[in-house]
């Protein structure tokens, strides 16, 4: 797999990537796929321990081309440095790189003839793609979920607890949880409560846990019930593991098995120790080749 | 340099250019940044950075630094390690001897681009104990070492935080000792530290690189020491050159980078201006 730097520039913001070109072209053009992997939090793109580099030279060997960029302030890339992870991290969730992610992978299907691409990454990496596919059509084809960190944010200024209040109130069946919930507002509603309850319940089914993104979780079950698979690798019985979990049980029964889950023991956040890095990178090959199979190379 | 391409820092108005350099090796590729000076170089520094989980810790003061020293009219290179990060090969099968090869192929990229201008070498942590013995070599100008220390004792500390690391988040883990650790690495055994795998021969290997304290050399040199970095293990009186710089221990907190307002990129141009101009850099007061 032979690796070539790249740029890419969306108005003001120059982001610096790598492409990892394999060996041996994966066979027809119309089936030309792609990874894309996202800065895990403020670690360069090559990843803690270069997991991220791992995992493009592996898929490489199947013929699948990698991409891994570095958005605004991180790593090679332009723009002032985040002062703290904490700032990229907020200004992630509030959307600050997925108009310049969207435009990148549009620029990438283009300029190498592919299909359409997968996209995610480690922890941040993963929420930054998963927010972003919101901004594509047929070229997003899969999510790459490596430890995503669904938290949300405290909010620290009035600003914020403004926009969670919004955030709670985009759809639907946001409205109905929050008046059945315990928001202040509840009571307000308390002789409908029952009726709320009962009829939300039927809607959403099983409560999202405590201080997960909301926003986040909903546009991940958008996104499976529209049919874009994801692989979602955790580290065994972490706190990602427990929580990403929960999240799945609100996700349409139908719809689950759109989520191949891989779960790596003895593994942390970074999914480093031991063999971790060769089971994440078994784990996605082994989901690529089963869902894209005419993308692969045959041996 | 192969497969390179450029662009302009739309902040600084820097021109990086990136690619990857040929050392000769069919399996591993330099890779390579190469910020060019805004108006007519005054000279050149190559920064060596480190290696492990360090490199992160340390990219984006190094991207930084790069980018103002450029803007102040000096032409910079940064690089990876073979096996590291950008860089192309396998970790396990380098070790410091040929990560010393990569920073001379770098000091002799750029010197061939500046023929009659001052080279510096500016190194940190393990990259500070490569540039060590260019420097020695007389292979630049003028070198700043940062919290440099040898190359045994680089693999002992990283161990020692990949370890606390591994206690913190995964606390029922059975899990070896340090010296453990070190016994099969001597032993033969490739052993993986946050994802690295270190071999037999990179231990073994480290064992034959020592930071090389300059002595009594015209060229100028400094030390920077960080609030706890222990002078007393480079065993020679570092008193004339060593600076005191209040960043800690910038490269154990990936997040965080030093800014160009901080004492380490004071020294950093102080010293590089010294290099450029001929005089003698400020009197050093500890």
């Amino acid at each position: 797999v032979n690796r070539a730097p790249l740029i890419f520039r969306a108005g003001d913001v120059v982001m610096v990537g790598t492409v990892h070109v394999p060996a041996r072209d994966a066979g027809a053009q119309r089936d030309r796929i792609g990874l894309l992997l996202l800065n895990g939090g403020p670690v360069p793109r090559a990843g803690s321990g270069d997991l991220a580099a791992y995992l493009c030279d592996r898929l490489g060997e199947l013929g699948v081309m990698g991409f891994r960029f570095d958005v605004q302030g991180l790593g090679d890339a332009s723009g002032p440095s985040w002062r703290l992870g904490d700032e990229f991290w907020r200004a992630g969730q509030r959307g600050h790189n997925d108009a310049a992610i969207a435009s990148l992978v549009k620029d990438l299907c283009q300029k190498y003839s592919l299909r359409g691409m997968l996209i995610g990454g480690l922890c941040a990496g993963g929420i930054l793609g998963l927010r972003a596919v919101a901004g594509l059509r047929s070229q997003a084809l899969g999510l790459v979920l490596l430890e995503p960190n669904m938290r949300a944010s405290e909010p620290l200024t009035r600003r914020d607890r403004l926009r969670s209040l919004v955030l709670r109130l985009r759809s639907f069946d946001d409205v109905l949880a929050m008046l059945t919930g315990k928001s202040r507002y509840a009571r307000l509603f308390k002789p409908l409560q029952p009726w709320l309850t009962a009829m939300a319940a039927r809607r959403t089914g099983p409560k999202l846990p405590g201080g997960v993104d909301r926003g986040i979780a909903a546009r991940w079950r958008r996104l499976t019930c529209a049919d874009v698979p994801t692989l979602l690798v955790v580290a065994a019985d972490s706190e990602v593991d427990r929580y990403t979990g929960s999240v799945l049980e609100t996700f349409p029964s139908a719809k689950q098995d759109g989520v191949r889950v891989a779960r790596v023991p003895d593994s942390n956040h970074i999914l480093l120790p031991e063999n971790s890095r060769q089971k994440t990178a078994d784990a996605l090959c082994t989901w690529v080749a089963e869902i894209f199979p005419q993308a692969v190379a045959r041996t | 340099v192969i497969n390179a391409c450029s662009f302009v820092d739309p902040v600084s108005g820097i021109r990086e250019e990136i690619g990857y350099l040929d050392v000769g090796d069919p399996q591993g590729q330099v890779y390579l940044v190469h910020d060019h000076a805004r108006g007519s170089p005054r000279g050149g520094v190559v920064l060596c950075g480190s290696i492990n989980a360090d490199r992160e810790g340390c990219l984006r003061t190094l991207v930084d630094f790069a980018r103002g020293l450029a803007a102040e009219g000096y032409e910079v290179l940064r690089f990876d390690y073979r096996g590291i990060g950008e860089s192309t090969g396998q970790f396990s099968d380098y070790c410091f001897s040929d990560w010393r090869r990569d920073t001379e192929a770098c000091v002799a990229y750029l010197r061939e681009r500046l023929p009659g201008l001052p080279i510096g070498l500016w190194g940190i942590r393990a990259g500070a104990l490569l540039a060590s013995e260019l420097f020695d070599a007389k292979l630049a100008d003028g070198a700043l070492f940062c919290a440099p220390l040898h190359a045994q004792a680089f693999m002992q500390a990283i161990l020692r935080r990949s370890l606390v690391n591994d206690m913190t988040t995964r606390p029922n883990a059975k899990r070896s000792s340090r010296a453990e650790i070190f016994a099969a690495l001597e032993s033969g055994a490739v052993v993986n530290v946050d994802g690295y795998a270190w071999s037999k021969r990179l231990w073994e290997d480290a064992a034959s690189h020592r930071f090389v304290m300059p002595a009594s050399d015209a060229r100028p040199w400094r030390v920077v020491d960080v609030s706890d970095n222990p002078r007393t293990e480079m065993g020679a009186d570092l008193e004339a050159h060593r600076v005191l710089s209040t960043v800690g221990r910038f490269w154990e907190a990936t997040p965080t980078r030093v800014a160009r307002d901080s004492t380490l990129w004071q020294f950093t141009k102080d010293w590089l201006d010294s290099l450029c101009s001929g005089v003698a850099p400020p009197a050093v007061s500890s």
